[in-house]
């Protein structure tokens, strides 16, 4: 795995964490091109489905990142995002899905030095990870019919009520 | 139903103008179905343990059950609470609603907000069996997991049983429908599966009432009480500084919230 | 059919040294949809722009995408040059190659590669761009400046000056603030009243300036240009225009020992009062809560049967009054701690140790004292005073971390007056550090150290206690090697921390604008934005957002007023249509919104209300919400929050990142 170069894409609010990656160009520091930003208004606007479809699109792992709590250009944006992650999160954690590969980060206008170490951080972590394969299997496994009934048979147990 | 329910409903759709009921009968299987009295003759005596009883609130949110503008129905707990969801949603506007909730050997009626609080408040729900299952996933390790529930999402056809049954799925135009763009993909292969119960449970998420039907009405017996329940859990562990009139955790924030996993 | 156009910036060498321009501009003639591509030197130059232009006539371009620097740099240059080949202007989008990929990663074929992925996201972006209007909203040329300070007495007169409506709502009877109290103002020693008092009888005559005193603002709906705010007129009991003021109420009225606010309890005052001889409006009010008449049911009434004019009447009820205005000026000042916030300096406890406002009433000629320092005990001329900076202020174990700002102006200013005024007392100043930082600041504490041989101990009070009628200061002087100092004092002058306002947040939370932990009204940024808020069209002056002296309070007063004129110079406000908007269908749907109402809360801008969609009948078909365009500032959280998809915002819409975001392509 040691040739393998992880795709990652980061979702990041336009007042701070884009002007933030803007300022480590600015001051030319360096990080690995894995990384493809994509910029939103605010992380408030970050939709979880599109988080799912980033994976969809093929990448092994993605950034979310965005003002820190209090700092967010529309006082509460972020806010909003952060309890949306925790729900998120926990389906995911449920599903088994791989939430390692998703980086929730605060980095602030000033904090250039800080997204170069979120994004190679990031990088060096899926390299560790490797390629998101069990995600990517589901991406092409089409259903097979008939359906295998076996599985079908589990019992239902739903709750009795009340006292 | 009982006998007092069944001469309330007489008395209802005499005096009180209601013309329709939604009641609980059982079909050939024995499996629980709707029953709408639509008329005193439609009054049946069937006999349904409250712990069987299913939560047909779904059909309220249809244009034409609206229609009928008053309108009683035979539910339990759960009808209450959804009830009171479904009315903190803006949803039941325009409607006059008469909840009858049997008891041993009598009934519960219930028209208002404040009564369901009443009533909700006086009970606890028991959530032993799930509680075990969602222990179970979450015991497993994440390939587990994973492998869990793909092998269970592979059963799954995208019928949408499940949204048709939730009372707390109404939009009118769901997102699955949306195909500017295609959120969710339309063939049944497995990521779109996968993305469907995600989102679903994320809708759902601080508003389920954990009724089950969903669950109850899945033709490949998907146990998706385990993500209801896996969520409500969370909401309710990482929010918990929320005050009771907070109804809906995810419109709302504490000052200063901090959580662990943002770094 | 998309006939894109893509631009490609060489930056001089800032882009051109890592990536290779030209195969990039090659291989993005490819994309579908894109019919021209072209590299250049330097996209944002003349010649640059009118390549661009050129190409949008020639080559009939329905979508530009510039890939150059940051979007934050040039998005506004670029998409002016395409408006002005005729292509609407959010038809433009620029891709980020600079920042984000030249400058951050080594040359060679990878960053080329980058270079191309970014430039084709946008492209695909782009592809689903639509044509945007900027929204434009009439202004109402009414200013509301909330607080009669000095800094809102600036502010309104600027703004009247300029020809525009002023409504001043001031919560006193009187206008005038803080800086009416003071007895003369540092570094000039000119009297404070005799500077402020002709701007106080300015703003009560200025015809364009609306004077709503002893009135507080209920509540303020709306969005910039057009607010609409209720204020709430409290009873003042005297009809103010029959009113001739001539004072045989206040000096009948037999409830007389109702601490004087004005002489910060220095001095009593009656039911019925005028706060002070100089008050602008000068007439009188009655304090329902300590007038007999309001607290013994009707009994008393004394003054009604006096009054000459008969304007008296005691059935006047708070009156709300509802008001448009195109922008509000905050100047709602500041408070400061009071001794009972001490315990080490006896909680408030010793009548002698007093606060640097009350020192400023026992200075003021018209003070109390007519001037003359007097202990406030026993009315003895003090020997020796103790002066004690940095009260509160810089103490994180009080909870005040911040430099209060003025104390060390006005500590040495206090000492100053004391020597001036009685040559053989001993004055001491205990202090951190000296802040004189402003104009003829830093001379004028010299003086005082200097000429007027006021003794400057640079460390702490820990205690002061009683004794033998002295007041016991123990300290100690860190510049002696901390050794403890202890001093017998007939007065202290605790200089007190300047706190915000215990109401600031719920005035905040009115206003829908921010505030600091220490609950300090928040400007938009701290170097480039200090009058404005988050809030569009509601500017800060003064005290309210951080302790400031009189000259900053003023100029800052000056500046929110240039910022609303500034506002109020058009007819019409343009705004970025960067908004959300709630999706119409045609019946039977009418909307997808189900109107569960649940976004409402998640606004920071209250910009979401409930509408109802009415058939031709007038009959409520569907309640759904609405998103005010005008409030709204597109931040879009309301979007992701949407179960169903209802909610869209533009420029940044669900079709538009969902191609974005698919077009990643690994």
């Amino acid at each position: 795995m040691e040739d393998f170069e992880p795709k990652l894409a980061a979702f990041v609010c336009n007042w701070c964490t884009y002007a933030g990656a803007d300022l480590t160009g600015t001051s030319r520091m360096k990080y690995p091109s894995n990384v493809r930003i994509l910029r939103f208004p605010c992380t408030g606007r970050i939709d979880f489905m599109l988080v799912m479809k980033a994976f969809d699109s093929g990448v092994d792992g993605l950034i979310v990142s965005g003002c820190h709590p209090n700092d967010c250009h529309y006082t509460s944006g972020n806010f909003h995002a952060q309890r949306r992650w925790v729900v998120f999160k926990e389906v995911l954690d449920i599903m088994g899905f791989d939430t390692r590969r998703i980086f929730f980060t605060w980095v602030s206008a000033a904090e250039g030095a800080k997204w170069a170490k979120v994004v190679t951080d990031a990088v060096e972590e899926l390299k560790k990870l490797g390629p998101y394969s069990e995600f990517k299997k589901i991406l092409l496994k089409k259903l097979q019919f008939p359906l295998d009934n076996k599985t079908a048979d589990r019992e239902i147990k739903t709750e009795p009520v009340i006292s | 139903m009982n006998q007092k329910i069944n001469q309330h409903i007489a008395y209802l759709m005499k005096e009180k103008g209601v013309n329709l009921i939604i009641s609980q009968a059982k079909d050939s299987n024995g499996f629980v179905i709707p029953h709408f009295i639509l008329s005193e003759n439609d009054i049946i005596s069937s006999v349904i343990a409250i712990n069987e009883m299913r939560n047909f609130f779904a059909y309220l949110n249809k244009q034409e059950i609206k229609s009928f503008k008053s309108i009683g129905i035979v539910c339990n707990y759960f009808g209450v609470k959804t009830f009171f969801q479904l009315k903190f949603e803006n949803q039941l506007k325009d409607l006059e609603l008469f909840l009858l909730i049997p008891t041993d050997d009598d009934f519960i009626e219930i028209t208002s907000e404040k009564q369901a609080e009443d009533y909700l408040s006086g009970l606890k729900q028991s959530t032993i069996l799930v509680d075990e299952e969602l222990e179970n996933v979450k015991k497993m390790s994440m390939e587990e997991r994973w492998n869990y529930w793909m092998k269970t999402l592979e059963l799954c056809t995208k019928c949408y049983a499940c949204r048709a049954a939730c009372p707390m799925c109404y939009c009118s135009s769901c997102t699955t429908e949306c195909n500017i763009p295609q959120w969710i993909p339309v063939p049944a292969s497995l990521h779109g599966i996968f993305e469907w119960h995600v989102m679903r449970a994320m809708h759902l998420a601080g508003r389920c009432t954990e009724c089950d039907e969903c669950v109850k009405v899945c033709p490949a017996n998907i146990p998706l009480n385990i993500l209801n329940k896996g969520l409500h859990n969370k909401i309710s562990e990482a929010f918990s500084s929320d005050d009771s009139s907070i109804k809906y955790a995810l419109n709302f924030f504490q000052p200063d919230e901090k959580v662990d996993f943002i770094k | 059919m998309s006939r894109i156009g893509v631009f490609i910036c060489h930056c001089g060498e800032n882009i051109a040294s890592t990536v290779d321009c030209e195969s990039v501009a090659k291989s993005a003639s490819e994309i579908p949809g894109v019919s021209f591509s072209i590299d250049y030197k330097y996209m944002c130059s003349d010649p640059g722009q009118s390549k661009i232009k050129n190409a949008i006539i020639e080559h009939k371009l329905n979508g530009v995408v510039v890939a150059a620097c940051s979007p934050r740099m040039h998005e506004p240059t670029f998409r002016k040059a395409c408006a002005e080949a005729g292509l609407n202007p959010y038809l433009c989008e620029m891709a980020n190659i600079r920042e984000h990929c030249s400058w951050v990663h080594p040359k060679g074929e990878e960053t080329t590669f980058k270079a191309f992925e970014i430039l084709r996201m946008l492209v695909e972006k782009v592809k689903r761009n639509t044509k945007l209007l900027p929204i434009k909203v009439p202004v109402t040329k009414t200013a509301i400046v909330l607080g009669g300070g000095v800094a809102g007495i600036q502010a309104a007169l600027d703004i009247a000056n300029a020809g525009h409506k002023v409504l001043m709502i001031e919560k006193d009877p009187s206008i005038g603030g803080h800086m009416a109290m003071l007895s003369e103002t540092f570094p000039t020693l000119d009297c404070s009243q005799c500077i402020l008092t002709p701007r106080m009888v300015e703003v009560a005559q200025h015809p364009n300036i609306t004077l709503y005193n002893y009135a507080e603002l209920e509540s303020l709906d709306g969005f910039i240009g057009n607010f609409k705010a209720r204020i709430r007129l409290k009873a003042k009991s005297v009809d103010p225009k029959i009113c001739t003021a001539c004072g045989v109420c206040w000096s009948k009225c037999p409830v007389k020992k109702i601490p004087d606010e004005f002489n910060t309890g220095l001095s009593k005052r009656t039911a019925i009062y005028v706060p002070f001889p100089q008050a602008v409006p000068n007439k009188p009010v009655i304090d329902r809560t300590q007038c007999t008449y309001f607290v013994k049911n009707g009994k008393c009434g004394v003054c009604k049967k006096l009054c000459p004019a008969s304007a008296i009447d005691f059935e006047t009820k708070d009156e709300i009054i509802e008001v448009n205005a195109g922008a509000v000026v905050v100047a709602t000042g500041f408070e400061i701690k009071h001794t009972d916030f001490f315990p080490e300096y006896g909680y408030g406890r010793y009548k002698d140790v007093i606060d640097g406002l009350q020192f400023e009433r026992l200075a003021s000629a018209s003070g109390p004292t007519l001037g003359e320092i007097k202990r406030p005990s026993d009315g003895k001329v003090p020997e020796t005073i103790v002066f004690i900076a940095c009260a509160g202020s810089r103490d994180k174990a009080k909870g005040i971390e911040y430099c209060s700002k003025i104390c060390c102006m006005y500590t040495a200013k206090h000492a100053m007056l004391y020597k001036h005024k009685f040559h053989e007392g001993k004055a001491y100043v205990f202090y951190i550090d000296i802040r004189a930082n402003g104009k003829n600041y830093d001379e004028f504490v010299r003086r005082t150290i200097e000429e007027d041989d006021v003794n400057y101990i640079r460390g702490r009070v820990s205690r002061i206690y009683e004794s033998n009628g002295k007041l016991i200061v123990k300290g100690v002087d860190t510049l002696l090697n901390a050794q403890p100092v202890e001093i017998e004092a007939d007065m202290v002058v605790l200089a007190t921390a300047i706190v915000a306002n215990a109401d600031s947040e719920s005035v905040a939370q009115k206003l829908h604008i921010g505030y600091d932990k220490h609950h300090f009204l928040s400007e938009a940024h701290p170097k480039l934005r200090p009058v404005e808020t988050n809030t569009g069209g509601i500017f800060l002056a003064g005290a309210c957002q951080a302790p400031k002296d009189i000259p900053e309070s003023v100029s800052q007063g000056s500046a929110a007023a240039s910022k609303v004129t500034i506002l109020f110079s058009n007819d019409e406000l343009t705004r970025e249509p960067q908004v959300a908007f709630v999706n119409r269908t045609f019946p039977p749907q009418y909307s997808s919104c189900t109107g569960c109402l649940l976004c409402i809360p998640v606004c920071p801008y209250k910009a979401i209300e409930k509408e109802e969609i009415k058939n031709r009948n007038g009959e409520v078909v569907k309640t759904v919400a609405y998103v005010n365009g005008g409030l709204c500032q597109g931040c879009g959280t309301c979007v992701a929050f949407c179960r169903n998809k209802s909610i869209d915002i533009q420029g940044f819409t669900n079709e538009q990142m969902f191609t974005e975001v698919m077009a990643l392509n690994f």
